[in-house]
């Protein structure tokens, strides 16, 4: 894990890429270093009490749609 | 050219040193009712239907008011055993010397997309105004991401086709520990006669007026 207040990054061996953003009481988890986002948010779970919204819908009044072209910000 | 100009201002009433209460204005709108300027009329039913779900519930002016709706009542008693579940204090005397802060109940309603009532929210805040820094709190602090850097995320992610999570934390502020020594009145609403003249402890960072981030509210 690396440096600053709101982002954090952390890199496997085999240079896969998991990918933490802290906004006040909101994180988005990306990356595709799937093993460690698991573990992530089941270390956040024990820490603190936590809702799992799954996937990225509403973030900061920004609507965010995914399809297989791209993702789409309002 | 220096001279008139003071005479002018000397003129005109100085009333700088008059607090702004005094100050303002009495403005009266009772002669233009705003029924007379707004109405439903030209909405569209289902329009119609979501504005006045919105209007729908009061939000209480006063934990007295509060109290009198089960609703209500009951966020009132979610918020207080989110505080005892978490020690955010402990009812003590209040040692000489010390001030303590003031608190006070807000109340909101959340909305789900759709205009329907997601949930009744109480929550309660220390009056931080009366909050000195250096005695009550040695800084203020929010971890607040930059919208560039999201930016940056999501392209990234839609470009790598990785998978986007996103967690919330329920009472974030609840979960840090005060180092400063802060005490706060008993929340109204809930003095009892066994905690009359006694004042909360504070043992965790709560939600202070002084440090709340727009729009958690």
């Amino acid at each position: 894990m690396s440096n600053s207040h709101t982002l954090f990054v952390k890199t496997s061996p085999e240079k896969e890429i998991a990918i933490l953003i802290v906004y006040v009481d909101d994180f988005i988890l990306t990356g595709d270093y799937e093993e460690e986002l698991v573990r992530l948010k089941k270390l956040l779970a024990k820490e603190f009490e936590i809702k799992d919204l799954g996937y990225l819908k509403y973030f900061l009044g920004m609507e965010v749609a995914r399809s297989r072209k791209g993702i789409y910000v309002s | 050219m220096e001279t008139s100009d003071c005479e002018n201002t000397a003129s005109v009433i100085d009333d700088s040193n008059i607090p702004i209460a005094l100050r303002k204005g009495v403005r009266s709108c009772t002669s233009h009712p705003i029924s007379k300027f707004v109405s439903y009329e030209g909405l569209s039913p289902t329009y119609h239907a979501f504005v006045s779900t919105i209007d729908s519930i009061q939000i209480p002016k006063s934990i007295e008011e509060a109290l009198k709706d089960s609703g209500w009542r009951k966020a009132v008693s979610d918020e207080i055993s989110a505080l005892n579940k978490n020690r955010t204090w402990e009812i003590s005397e209040l040692p000489p010397g010390k001030k303590p802060v003031g608190c006070k109940w807000l109340f909101t309603i959340k909305h789900k997309a759709d205009g329907s009532i997601e949930r009744l929210k109480a929550c309660l805040v220390a009056k931080g105004f009366t909050q000195s820094n250096g005695i009550d709190y040695q800084e203020t602090f929010a971890p607040v991401a930059k919208l560039n850097t999201i930016r940056v995320l999501m392209s990234l992610a839609a470009n790598q086709d990785w998978p986007l999570h996103q967690l919330d934390i329920k009472n974030a502020f609840l979960n840090g520990d005060l180092v400063e020594e802060v005490y706060i009145e008993i929340p109204p609403g809930l003095e009892t006669s066994s905690n009359v003249n006694r004042v909360c402890r504070l043992k965790k960072i709560t939600i202070w007026t002084q440090t709340i981030p727009s729009g958690m509210v």
